[in-house]
């Protein structure tokens, strides 16, 4: 029978295609065709600007960006998400836009200006601006935005994106709800001037204004569709680009807005999320941007084709060791064990031997790319023998009569944390003991205070999108109050942060002269102006804090990008993760 | 029968009752909230530092400030009538919308994918079966072993390096053309069509020795008479009940292959939920999916029961 064969031979063809994908085997995480590793050229640097293409001209491309972010579940710039970086990544524009340098040039506004004291700031809007839909956008619209994000009334029940690092007059109080919002220092002095006044001098109020809260947000679509007013079909902007489509939080589509006042050179931009299929999608040409792992990048520098394709950006994501909170406070009376711990520890062989130069070891907690003189302070430094002696001086001699310290983290021990455990146990004599627990868990114990008698140390990492040397000193954690308050101040202290409430209560029961003279310092420095004073304040903040070590800085992460050949402009923005551009206009691709 | 499903559905209920209250009380003792995953607590997010007036209000609007029997209860209320309101991680969206435009995605995947087990798995099954202990029957039941033992991401990876990367035939990511169901449906599918090939083959040989087919090979009946018409027709009832939990499975662990090929599907959102603390998210997914498991068997038993009479009858004695 004719149908007998034919089934036989479908059968037939149906195995051997089984077969074949079974054989389909091999290593993964090398699928690159293998290369003598002298062949690859070094990657390049991608902190410095994109390279001028010069007499070579740059491949063809097809005016269309495609690149992993980390992430957009929500477009609102004005509720707190992974979104509103790529919100001010073009969707919406400010008064101001982030250059790579971490200066600012003039967007919505088309001039800014400052009294001598930095204290009041005027913006003058550009006279062309205007919504996605056509509706002109004036001052009354940065009015509006400013009172939604600021005043609890407007988002209730929603994590505002508020940057309490702007010193607006009363926008904390009004955050708070202990004054209106007519007592907040913004007014609008006609239809294209608004006027900021600040409570503290701000010689870097232009910078504050380029962040995600600063963004505009168009009233008429928002009263028109309240929550829905994001999805694609509703949205305005008054960024060079518009969503034009989503799937989820997993692909978002960009198109240029025909009402922004310039062409931008991309035509589409495709957003996706997620980090499993990044190397192959780049490969296979689906996307033209790819992050690279840990894993992946001795394959792809064995390509020849592909290693002239890596760049390598800075970014500002510092891992940093902070103290355990808890009966036990002897970290907290003792400094010098502190810095034995911190001079056991060798970072540039952990960033070059063990990280494989994925990151760079950290001699300050402020990121140096906002501070010329982040890398020249010679305080953190790896010294064994000083780290010894600083042991006896403390009376632990070898670590003798400490008993076990705890070294807190979140997920598996990498190379890079068992490395640190070891660097410490020999280079103190602390016997120690990694507890690691699932991200939530890790947060709850990290700020817990410990009613037992443990003691120790956790990792963490940390990095601020505020482009500012003081981004480092304003919050919390990097208090070197923190580090050296007393058993019951740090209960205090741990019920306190979990509140939300009265953190600052408990630090200024800090007994530490040094601590507190810190504190003093800063205060003076939040009320001067003059910006050489300010930069000279902040360094010998530093010192004295790097100096106290009860923030111990280990090193700060890059990024390594595939970017294809044609894509020009992309410079790699260090404040957010995987390094996505600084602004999608900046960017080209033929 | 009727009384069987009606029995059914309310095991069901109470089922889906007991295990939402067991969610709802191993959350409220798990460490970690929303807010202190995303690090908005944290004082170290300088770009957002969540205040005290804004942490009240937000907990007010979630009822956090309620005691959690009441919140317990309002969900029950609320998700008899189909509602979860918003979760935590997308505070403009309400929870029923989500699953709405996603689960039809994730299911349609776990359709196609059992579709191509069922076209693959059973032939290959007849003919590891007919050419038992021979050479044909051993490579079909190798490569069954191999498809249903590798996991669906490996599988993923070597697909996408294979049919994308090395060949160029396929995109390796992005959904809403055709072309971008064939990697993810082959993927999912590698694993139920070696399940299915062991399952048809198995149940097709215990077939081809009872008395009725010897008969009908004794009455002179040909080989596909004998194989087609009287051996598979029987021995394919059975797999029924393997067909319905293997859809539900499917849908529910789709995770890594939308995440692969950036598919905008349920899956993602019950992972990422549970990490994130977004209770409502995680409460209004489990619920849904034990709903789709104990559906798919309860309808596997109807199923079942149509077509196999000995088991309509014990059924009914049971439910009656």
């Amino acid at each position: 029978m004719k149908w007998k064969n034919r089934v036989f031979a479908a059968f037939a063809a149906i195995l051997m295609l089984c077969t074949l994908l079974a054989g389909c085997g091999g290593d993964t995480n090398d699928p690159a065709p293998a290369a003598p590793p002298a062949a690859a050229p070094a990657p390049s640097d991608g902190n410095s600007p994109a390279p001028d293409s010069g007499s070579v001209p740059a491949p063809a491309g097809d005016k269309t960006l495609k690149l992993y972010l980390a992430g957009f579940q929500n477009l609102d710039p004005q509720i707190w998400s992974w979104g509103t970086h790529a919100d001010r990544m073009g969707i919406f524009e400010g008064l101001t836009i982030l250059n790579p340098d971490f200066t600012t040039r003039l967007a919505n506004a088309e001039k800014l200006e400052h009294d001598a004291g930095y204290t009041v700031w005027t913006a003058t809007l550009r006279k062309d601006l205007q919504w996605s839909d056509g509706t002109p956008l004036t001052a009354e619209d940065y009015y509006y935005s400013h009172q939604r994000i600021i005043d609890p009334q407007y988002l209730q029940g929603k994590t505002s994106a508020f940057n309490t690092n702007a010193p607006i007059l009363n926008a904390l109080e009004c955050q708070k709800a202990e004054t209106g919002f007519d007592q907040v220092g913004i007014r609008v002095l006609d239809d294209y001037t608004i006027e900021y006044t600040l409570d503290t001098p701000c010689a870097d109020f232009d910078v504050r204004l380029a962040e995600s809260w600063a963004l505009p947000v168009p009233r008429h679509t928002i009263e028109q569709y309240g929550d829905d007013w994001t999805k694609p079909e509703n949205i305005v902007v008054n960024g060079p680009y518009i969503p034009t489509a989503r799937e989820e939080d997993v692909h978002l589509t960009l198109g240029p807005n025909p009402n922004y006042y310039e062409t931008p050179a991309l035509e589409e931009i495709h957003l996706y999320t997620g980090t499993q299929n990044q190397l192959l999608a780049y490969q296979n040409g689906d996307i033209n941007v790819a992050t690279l792992t840990a894993a992946d990048i001795d394959g792809v520098m064995a390509d020849p084709a592909l290693s002239g394709q890596v760049q390598v950006f800075d970014t500002s994501v510092l891992s940093f060791i902070g103290l355990l909170k808890g009966q036990n406070d002897v970290l907290q009376r003792n400094p010098l064990l502190r810095q034995a711990i911190s001079l056991s520890i060798d970072r540039e062989t952990i960033a070059q031997a063990v990280n494989k130069n994925t990151v760079t070891a950290a001699k300050s907690l402020v990121y140096p790319g906002f501070a010329s003189w982040a890398n020249d302070l010679d305080i953190v430094e790896y010294n064994v023998e000083k780290a010894q002696q600083l042991m006896s001086d403390a009376g632990y001699p070898g670590g003798e009569g400490l008993g076990t310290m705890t070294l807190l983290m979140s997920g598996t021990p990498g190379a890079d944390t068992l490395a640190i455990a070891d660097m410490i146990s020999k280079g103190t004599g602390i016997q120690i003991q990694i507890v690691n627990l699932e991200w939530a868990a890790y947060v709850v114990d990290r700020d817990a205070f410990h009613e037992d008698d443990t003691w120790g140390i956790y990792l963490d990492a940390w990095n601020t999108s505020v482009a500012n040397v003081g981004g480092g000193f304003s919050n919390y954690q990097f208090d070197m109050r923190v580090g050296n308050l007393e058993t019951d101040a740090l209960r205090d202290f741990a019920a306190a942060s979990r509140a939300v409430a009265g953190e600052e209560a408990a630090r200024q029961t800090c007994k530490n002269e040094k601590a507190n003279e810190y504190a003093e310092k800063y205060e003076k420095l939040l009320k001067e102006s003059d910006p050489t004073a300010i930069n000279q304040g902040y360094r010998e903040l530093e010192t004295m804090r790097l100096e106290d070590a009860s923030w111990i800085p280990l090193w700060w992460g890059k990024t390594t990008l595939l970017i294809q050949p044609s894509i020009q402009g992309y410079v790699g923005n260090p404040l957010l993760l995987n390094s996505p551009p600084f602004y999608f206009k900046d960017v080209s691709n033929g | 029968m009727l009384r069987y499903i009606a029995k059914r559905l309310a095991y069901i209920f109470l089922a889906v009752l007991v295990i939402s209250a067991i969610t709802f009380a191993l959350l409220q003792l798990a460490p970690g909230n929303y807010l202190e995953t995303q690090r908005l607590l944290e004082k170290t997010m300088t770009d957002a530092t969540v205040s005290a007036q804004m942490k009240e209000a937000w907990e007010k609007f979630y009822d956090l400030d309620k005691p959690a029997v009441y919140r317990y209860g309002k969900f029950l209320v609320n998700a008899v009538q189909g509602k979860f309101g918003p979760s935590y991680k997308y505070p403009t969206q309400n929870i029923e919308d989500i699953i709405g435009r996603t689960l039809p995605i994730s299911a349609r995947l776990a359709l196609m994918a059992i579709t191509v087990a069922l076209a693959v798995g059973i032939p290959l099954g007849i003919v590891a079966a007919v050419k038992q202990n021979r050479i044909l029957d051993r490579i079909v039941m190798l490569v069954s072993m191999i498809g249903s033992s590798v996991p669906a991401y490996v599988t993923a990876v070597l697909l996408s390096w294979a049919l994308g990367v090395a060949l160029h035939l396929l995109p390796v990511i992005g959904w809403g053309d055709a072309v971008n169901y064939v990697l993810p449906v082959i993927s999912l599918s590698l694993g139920p069509v070696g399940t299915v090939t062991k399952y048809t083959r198995t149940t097709l040989v215990e077939t081809f020795h009872q008395e009725y087919i010897r008969v009908a090979r004794a009455k002179g009946g040909n080989f596909f008479q004998v194989t087609f018409k009287h051996a598979l027709r029987n021995s394919l009832i059975p797999l029924v009940t393997v067909i319905g939990p293997m859809v539900a499975s499917l849908t529910v662990g789709t995770v890594f292959v939308e995440n692969m090929f950036a598919i905008p599907g349920l899956g993602q959102y019950y992972a990422s939920a549970a990490i994130n603390r977004d209770y409502p998210m995680v409460m209004a997914t489990t619920v849904v999916f034990a709903l789709l498991v104990m559906g798919m068997n309860l309808l596997v038993d109807i199923l079942h029961a149509m077509l196999d009479p000995r088991v309509k009858k014990s059924l009914t004695q049971k439910g009656g």
